[in-house]
């Protein structure tokens, strides 16, 4: 139960409309996307609409050591938006508008609530695009896929969410706001800051405002699907696509066990016995793509992959509904679903799917495994039962081996899920104890009373 | 004990939910609410509250769990396949079976009142009393339209006009009306719902004079009455059953002594209450069900009817008709029941875009709900605004002369918030539309 003081000071600062206390709306706010996580009631929920409000909260909550949960869509899958210690849920939804679109300067300035495809939909009517496209490019929001650095499936062309923010407006734990980084192309005043908040899950700062970087549309591109009986000849074709300096602009993998589900599930005509299928996207200018794409079907053909071509819109969706079936299969053949996040080095990919395929059965579980083959971010799906303790006790197990097997690699532990409570007992396995003890130390200067998304990374 | 009435046998569904938050992208509520309990997501949460006993059933719960169009469009976007509507609707069912009467509920919600289900479960009381209503309201509003109802009553019009009720229903006009069939082929029934009866009559109407030019006698029994789907959207089983039963015996009737071979519709919302809601709820009375069944097989929505006719026409031979003149631009409306409750979206295109004089032209987003959903518009008149807002706007943008839909429902909602608007387009059933392109 809220304390009475707290609540009228929430309303002194944020107006009674702005406060919600009903039981109903915490419990709606007591969970996110993360499977298998546990749920905890804040004590509030807050719709802060602008700054200023932000600013008054932080430095209420800082002098008396209230907890905040920054919160856009709650689709992070990393519980990073979990209220793990009761506190204030602060949710941007109000602060959802598109301040600026400067097609000039390749720029655009949106406040935290707004929904990723809101800003490429009014970007592409200047010809313009925000690359970053995670799966949940229609429902996430751009403070959350900041505060996560989103990936996504252009990955390896494009980059990733850091790549593309210049700017940001950031309310601290002690009720201060800064603005760091801005529209110019280069920028090295002081510490990089703008990366420091991208990708700090709502520890280290609040988001207010966001300097996007945008680029131009590309006019051309040509989807194609290839199908390998081995995993090997799959991975050198992933080699050789690059090796012959093509860089697509997406490369998607998905191994044996997702192919079966797909095909139970969507019936598109995949072989039930392929080891792997690639799904290779090249865009850019008509004569280079047309270039790109005769490199790419030649390298698949060479490692004995058989090709599809999509000659036309129609036909390369219908190519990408396999890709777009994955998650969808996977996840009813059984009630939990958990979907891990592990990367490797591109070379490493057969190596991290074979290693996957053993602990699987090893621990008797049902794994299957797609992803951005391109850039090596992997997804091992755990498919599984909540109220199974037995098979929960296994999955444990094999999630740590999935992570040592990446870290072993040479990889990462995430390559665009985040840390947030999932993962924050692995990070020494990752950094070691001085790594972790740097990160200790930046948490601590800027967010001396902890009371930003605590119990989160750190 | 059947999976409506208690939430205990939903809990399959529900844990389902695997929490993506995919709803969101495409829920109409969401979309102007932006909060988690406006959501699917939120609400499979909450009637899970209700289950494991976080939450007693208080009308903030009701609240919350009543802000839903159940237009399906969440389900459309699931990757694990929840059957959010069965959930939705057991909720409601415990909601509405656990909840004390309250004069302050009374007062809020006038439409849940004893009296109401009493009037909207007799055919005959219901239909006396809407008939009264069209008489006596006859000299308070001028032509066809609502715009500003008074005091108390004034929040149901605050965004969009209603239809006055028709001074002479349907069924009365039926009864006058001579049917002109050049060459007949057969008879079908047609099962008109409330809408189209009182507020809509000429949309049976158009029905009548379409079906005859094509060879058919339309039959309207009588003994008809409500589907009873705002019931059940409401929670009243038992009563919705009594309805069905009613109903199944009046068009067993007509089918039998008129010879007919189908049951023809013209409104989606009840289309959809007959072959999902009533099977679904006699299935403890097999019987029943089997009966439900076997009428669910026998109806057919009126752009399918028309569309069967198309083809065998071109079958045989003939080519439609075709008129000069300035073409009307025409956009359509998929009604939530027509499109994803009946999968019912190919045909009336086809209508359209073969229809003498109409130039067809989709519209971004052609299957956004409406914000009716039946009472759902009158609870939560802003939300349902909003909604209507962004369809009207999608409507606009094609620069279309007019809208057509083939839900009444939809009909009330878009027609009314066009003209609220002082909109030049106009809005109309698709039979409707069809009667006036061919002349009759």
């Amino acid at each position: 139960m809220l304390n009475q003081e707290i609540y009228e000071e929430l309303v002194k600062i944020l107006g009674k409309e702005n406060v919600v206390t009903s039981k109903e709306d915490l419990i709606c706010h007591s969970y996110d996307s993360t499977a298998g996580m546990p749920e905890q009631l804040p004590h509030a929920v807050v719709t802060p609409e602008s700054t200023e409000m932000l600013k008054g909260l932080a430095k209420f909550a800082n002098t008396h050591k209230i907890p905040l949960y920054p919160r856009g869509s709650g689709t992070n899958l990393s519980g990073g938006t979990i209220p793990l210690q009761g506190g204030i849920v602060v949710s941007f939804s109000k602060m959802n508008k598109i301040l600026e679109v400067d097609a000039a300067n390749l720029t655009a300035t949106v406040q935290p609530g707004v929904v990723i495809q809101a800003l490429n939909d009014a970007v592409a009517v200047h010809g313009l695009l925000y690359p970053p496209d995670p799966g949940t490019v229609s429902t996430a929001t751009m403070g959350g896929s900041v505060a996560e650095c989103s990936g996504g499936l252009r990955g390896l062309k494009y980059g990733v969410t850091k790549h593309y923010i210049m700017g940001l407006e950031v309310v601290m734990a002690d009720g201060e706001s800064i603005r760091v980084g801005g529209k110019t192309v280069k920028n090295v005043t002081g510490y990089d800051l703008t990366k420091l908040f991208t990708g700090s899950e709502g520890t280290l700062g609040m988001i207010s405002e966001i300097i996007v970087r945008l680029i131009p549309l590309q006019e051309s591109r040509r989807s194609m699907m290839a199908v390998f009986s081995t995993l090997d000849d799959a991975a050198q074709t992933i080699t050789g696509i690059v090796g012959n300096k093509v860089i697509p602009a997406t490369l998607e993998i998905m191994d044996n066990t997702t192919i079966r589900t797909v095909e139970a599930f969507a019936k598109i005509g995949l072989p039930l016995d392929a080891e792997a299928v690639l799904l290779i996207e090249v865009d850019g200018i008509k004569e280079v793509v047309e270039k790109e794409a005769e490199l790419v079907l030649e390298v698949c053909r060479k490692n004995n992959g058989k090709v599809q071509i999509a000659e036309n819109d129609q036909e390369r969706d219908k190519l990408w509904a396999a890709r777009r079936a994955a998650l969808p299969a996977l996840s009813r053949v059984k009630p939990t679903t958990i979907l891990e996040d592990a990367t490797v080095p591109r070379s490493e990919i057969p190596a991290m799917i074979r290693k996957v395929g053993e602990i699987a059965k090893k621990h008797n579980l049902t794994i299957g495994t797609f992803g951005h083959a391109g850039d090596g971010n992997l997804h091992p799906t755990i498919l599984c039962d909540a109220t199974d303790l037995d098979e929960m006790e296994r999955v444990e197990k094999a999630v740590d081996e999935i992570f040592r097997a990446a870290i072993d690699l040479g990889g990462t532990l995430s390559g665009e899920h985040g840390i947030g409570v999932a993962k924050a007992k692995y990070l020494e396995w990752e950094l070691g104890k001085a790594g972790v003890e740097v990160l200790k130390k930046i948490k601590a200067a800027l967010d001396p009373n902890m009371i930003l998304n605590p119990g989160k990374v750190v | 004990m059947d999976k409506y009435g208690n939430l205990a046998l939903v809990q399959d569904e529900i844990k389902k939910c695997i929490k993506c938050g995919n709803c969101q992208a495409v829920c109409p509520v969401f979309g102007e609410t932006r909060t988690e309990s406006g959501v699917a997501r939120g609400k499979i949460r909450l009637a899970n509250a209700i289950l494991k006993n976080e939450v007693e059933i208080n009308p903030e719960i009701g609240k919350r769990l009543d802000l839903c169009l159940a237009c399906g469009a969440c389900s459309s976007n699931c990757p694990s396949g929840v059957k959010y509507q069965e959930i939705i609707l057991a909720a409601r069912d415990e909601i509405a079976k656990n909840s004390k009467p309250s004069l302050k509920k009374l007062v809020s919600e006038p439409w849940k009142s004893p009296i109401v289900y009493k009037i909207m479960g007799n055919r005959k009381l219901l239909h006396f009393f809407l008939k009264s209503a069209g008489k006596a309201s006859k000299p308070f509003f001028k032509g066809p339209v609502m715009r500003h109802l008074p005091l108390a009553l004034s929040e149901l019009t605050s965004y969009r006009s209603l239809p006055v009720i028709a001074d002479k229903p349907f069924r009365d006009r039926y009864q006058e009306y001579q049917q002109n069939i050049p060459e007949l082929k057969g008879n079908v029934v047609f099962y008109s719902g409330c809408a189209i009866d009182f507020a809509y009559p000429q949309i049976g109407m158009s029905l009548i004079k379409v079906l005859n030019k094509r060879g058919y006698k339309v039959l309207y029994p009588m003994e008809q009455g409500c589907c009873g789907i705002a019931l059940r959207y409401m929670g009243d089983i038992e009563l919705v059953r009594k309805m069905a039963k009613d109903n199944i015996v009046a068009m067993e009737k007509a089918l039998k002594e008129e010879q007919a071979d189908c049951i023809v519709m013209a409104c989606a919302t009840c289309t959809s209450s007959w072959v999902h809601d009533y099977p679904e709820l006699l299935k403890d009375e097999p019987e029943w069900m089997k009966r439900a069944e076997q009428l669910k097989d026998k109806i057919v929505e009126f752009t399918c009817f028309i569309s069967r006719e198309s083809e065998k026409e071109t079958k045989s031979g003939k080519k439609p008709g075709s008129e000069k003149g300035k073409a009307l631009k025409v956009t359509y409306h998929d009604s939530c029941h027509m499109k994803r409750h009946l999968g019912i979206f190919k045909e009336p295109r086809e209508l359209l875009s073969s229809m003498p004089g109409v130039e067809y032209v989709e519209m971004p987003k052609a299957d956004a709900c409406c914000g009716c959903g039946g009472t759902f518009s009158v609870k939560f008149p802003e939300v349902a605004a909003g909604i209507l807002g962004k369809k009207l706007a999608n409507i606009e943008s094609t620069k279309a002369d007019m809208v057509v839909t083939g839900c009444p429902g939809c009909l009330m909602q878009i027609k009314g918030g066009l003209d609220k608007a002082g909109s030049s387009v106009q809005a109309k059933h698709i039979a409707e539309l069809l009667a006036e392109q061919e002349g009759l």
